[in-house]
């Protein structure tokens, strides 16, 4: 039986902590065939590359763990970009209050999605699949399909300078602003009453009611701190991309959704672990940016990355406690 | 001693229906306080008017002297008053402490930040008060039943108390009707626990239980007061006469109507096994048998009916139905060779509560290209025979009681005339006429030659209706009693199985 139990101990560490093993054993895999892939510049670049999706995906979890889900991520980005974008054409002098305005418009969006959601009782797969499809319109009519280009580089360095500003430094600025957001998320889910609220909703949604729980305010506060992060990260792409426009963040709701699975965060809701985003957003850089080294045709990309993230479900679901598969 | 809880002449109508004609209903302090009725008799009613889920037509209720009136449960637990369903209102994914404290965050609060270390202190001093071994950092998940009942007690008890309540009511309903005999147990010694901090009203089917651990116990009847027993004179046969009006216990098994089954062997097991569930099974089944297998919880006798129905595997022996072997690996292959399942969950398991009566019924007719029309006809029919209550065949099966509910799954398995049944636990939450309206859905059953295969809920039911028992214990068989000539008195039976 001791063996047994040791047996079960280590599986259990090895399943709680795979992402994390991951994390250094796909990279040297890569290295081995492409040395090139384990250069400090490479490295960087996947840390640089993986935080939008942080980002993202950080934001993501309230919605995940509510047991809802939101398809508006890459559309409501690229409203972001357009957003600051045009607002720096109009004001060249606006700065940062441009990605702010930005961030408050993608934040409406959420916020919309939750009310529409909640008050007109609309699965949100679908509410917010109407949304995208409403923010992809308004940026197409405002962009007339042009990129709108962001010619100020001092705003820019936000997104592509790196600490210290030497273009050598190890860390990206868009590192830093993933590890506030991070940082904010944890409050909120740890130290304030939200963070327990949401995994309530998850868990039952008339329970939490019937313990007084607004379960209503929950979701769209939710939606709406996701649309913030969905936000910031679609400014921060835009940015990088010096253009905003409304197809540049296209792959980012899958990505975002996968970096959460991958991660291991429950798609059902009620349970989940902000960590397991961040780690989940890393895997998928890694390997996205392993492909780029095989030079593997973008559209096989994608392919691939479906693929994989099946595949990851297929391998670490518990099935012993699902017999309900929606 | 005044009551705490005084409930007067407390009258409720339903359209034309009078649900509660002026009873009277008193709770005083520490105080286990019983109720019973067949389904139908009020006690669900009184119980909603207590809370402020109904609002009463007529009559007082007074705590600590004082009229009151709840707007619905929430308002009513702020006064005190707290009920516990069998439905459990815990969130399994999440820690016990944050179950016990939701909403009520903001009383943990250290520099504006939720303190996790002030609620997991608070939590683990309230569970301590009744000596409940619980970490409440533990999953809602990974606790049972027994322990998730409790932890919702308590936690109704502090909010009641945190909200300012003097004297709190904590109403369980039907608490025990999932548990087995240890576990009903170690809930009774808990609601000993409880007693210092609250009173309690005990809603349950199990006359026994009440008989055992109420001070006093009223038994309500037709939506009146039937009578209020005091601790010393009570009995399960004073409270179930008392309930039904009069009912001798030989008629009340139907044993007129037992035959001797037939000659033919319609099931027969040889020498099987399951490791770590039950040992060297072997017993036959007739037709028209009634075949009660009986033991306590662990025994191992649902393990052995999931393996007969093909939710389980087992590891060695045979299982013979109708002369040709068989190993069901699922419940469609079962199915397929004549044998129908009706679990003790029949909520779960049995019934989708989405669909309607009829549908429920029908569901082994449907094959094939579906005749709605027919499909009704025939659901209509079984409705009509076996007495399902039902406002109409397209009511949804959720708004139906748990006796008619029971009765739609008997009525399906007729409908696909398999050669065995195996009824798990088909009385279990059901009331005292229900549950009669059941054993002759048994005896017809039997009478039509379908071997029978029986759980009963209680030992009583197991004796009473049954021509052979099998008596297991630890995983074992300890003896098979022939009930037909003579049925085996209740003494002579517990010795097999305790």
């Amino acid at each position: 039986m001791k063996s047994l139990d040791n047996v079960a101990k280590i599986r259990n560490l090895f399943k709680g902590n795979l992402q994390i093993v991951a994390i250094f054993v796909l990279p040297l895999i890569i290295g081995v065939f492409k040395p090139n892939y384990l250069t400090l510049i490479n490295l960087n670049n996947i840390l640089d590359l993986s935080s939008i999706l942080i980002i993202s995906a950080l934001g993501f979890i309230f919605v995940v763990e509510c047991g809802a889900i939101d398809l508006s991520i890459e559309a409501n980005m690229a409203l972001a970009g357009v957003v600051m974008a045009k607002i720096l054409q109009a004001y060249p002098g606006a700065g940062v209050l441009a990605i702010v305005a930005a961030i408050l418009v993608s934040a409406f969006c959420g916020f919309l999605n939750g009310l529409i959601h909640t008050k007109f009782k609309i699965p949100s797969f679908l509410t917010t699949l109407g949304m995208a499809y409403i923010s992809s319109g308004i940026c197409t009519v405002v962009t007339e399909g042009q990129y709108v280009d962001i010619v100020d580089l001092g705003i820019r360095e936000i997104a592509i300078g790196r600490l210290g500003g030497s273009m050598d430094a190890i860390i990206p600025n868009t590192l830093l602003i993933a590890c506030a957001v991070a940082v904010v998320i944890w409050f909120l889910s740890e130290k304030r009453k939200h963070g327990r609220y949401v995994l309530a909703v998850g868990g039952d949604e008339l329970i939490a009611k019937d313990l007084g729980i607004h379960v209503d305010r929950v979701k769209i506060i939710s939606f709406a701190v996701a649309g913030a992060t969905f936000g910031l990260a679609g400014t921060l792409l835009a940015l990088k991309l010096a253009a905003g426009d409304s197809f540049s963040a296209v792959g980012y709701t899958f990505e975002t959704i996968s970096a959460c699975v991958i991660g291991g965060i429950a798609i059902s809701g009620g349970i989940g672990k902000m960590h397991k985003a961040i780690l989940g957003a890393v895997i998928i850089t890694i390997i996205r940016v392993g492909m780029v080294f095989f030079v593997v045709p973008s559209n096989v990309q994608a392919g691939i990355l479906g693929i994989i993230v099946i595949l990851t479900v297929a391998a670490t679901i518990d099935r012993s406690k699902l017999s309900i598969i929606k | 001693m005044n009551p705490m809880l005084d409930m007067q002449k407390i009258e409720k109508r339903f359209g034309p229906v009078h649900a509660l004609k002026g009873v009277d209903f008193q709770v005083f302090p520490h105080e286990i306080v019983g109720l019973v009725g067949e389904n139908g008799a009020g006690k669900s009613t009184l119980m909603k008017v207590l809370l402020g889920i109904h609002e009463k037509d007529g009559g007082t209720i007074l705590i600590d002297g004082k009229p009151i009136g709840f707007s619905g449960p929430k308002d009513a637990n702020t006064h005190g008053i707290c009920m516990v369903f069998q439905e459990q209102s815990l969130l399994a994914n999440m820690a016990v402490y944050e179950n016990m404290f939701l909403g009520f965050e903001h009383l943990f609060m250290k520099n504006g930040l939720i303190s996790k270390k002030k609620m997991l202190a608070a939590a683990a001093e309230e569970l301590s008060r009744i000596g409940l071994m619980i970490d409440p950092d533990a999953q809602i998940s990974k606790l049972n039943f027994v322990q998730r009942q409790m932890i919702e007690v308590i936690r109704n008890i502090w909010k009641a108390n945190k909200s300012g309540a003097a004297s709190v009511v904590v109403a369980l309903d039907e608490p025990t009707s999932a548990l087995g005999e240890k576990d009903s147990n170690i809930l009774f010694s808990q609601m000993e626990e409880l007693r210092k901090m609250a009173s309690i009203v005990f809603i349950s089917h199990k006359l026994g239980e009440i008989a055992r651990m109420c001070d006093r116990t009223y038994v309500l009847k037709d939506g009146e007061n039937s009578g209020v027993f005091e601790r010393r004179n009570v009995s399960e046969d004073v409270l179930r006469t008392q309930m039904v009006g009069g009912v001798i216990e030989g008629e009340y098994y139907l044993i007129d109507q037992q035959r001797r089954p037939g000659e033919k062997v319609v099931l027969e097991v040889k020498n099987l096994n399951r490791q770590g569930a039950f040992e060297d099974i072997s017993f036959l089944v007739h037709e028209g048998e009634v075949f009660c297998i009986s033991g306590a919880m662990g025994s191992g006798k649902e393990a052995l009916c999931d393996v007969l129905y093909g939710l389980e595997r087992y590891d060695s022996g045979s299982i013979i139905l109708d002369g040709s072997a068989v190993y069901s690996k699922a419940p469609n292959e079962a199915v397929k060779q004549g044998i129908g399942f009706s679990p003790d969950d029949r909520k779960g398991k049995a019934l989708i509560m989405g669909m309607s009566v009829a549908d429920n019924i029908a569901i082994p007719l449907m094959k094939g290209v579906i005749n709605p029309r027919k499909l009704a006809e025939v659901s209509r029919g079984m409705i009509d025979r076996l007495k399902i209550k039902t406002p109409s065949e397209r009511t949804l099966i959720r708004n139906l009681s748990g006796g008619n509910q029971q009765k739609a799954i008997m009525a399906r398995l007729m409908l696909t005339n398999a050669k065995l049944v195996i009824l798990s636990h088909p009385t279990r939450g059901v009331d005292v006429g229900a549950k009669r309206e059941i054993y002759a859905l048994i005896r017809e059953m039997a009478r039509r030659g379908t071997a029978v295969i029986l759980m009963g809920d209680s030992f009583e039911e197991d004796i009473g209706l049954s021509n052979n028992i099998m008596t297991m214990k630890d995983r074992r068989c300890t003896g098979i009693l022939n009930a037909d000539d003579r049925k085996p008195t209740l003494e002579e039976f517990v010795e097999y199985i305790v």
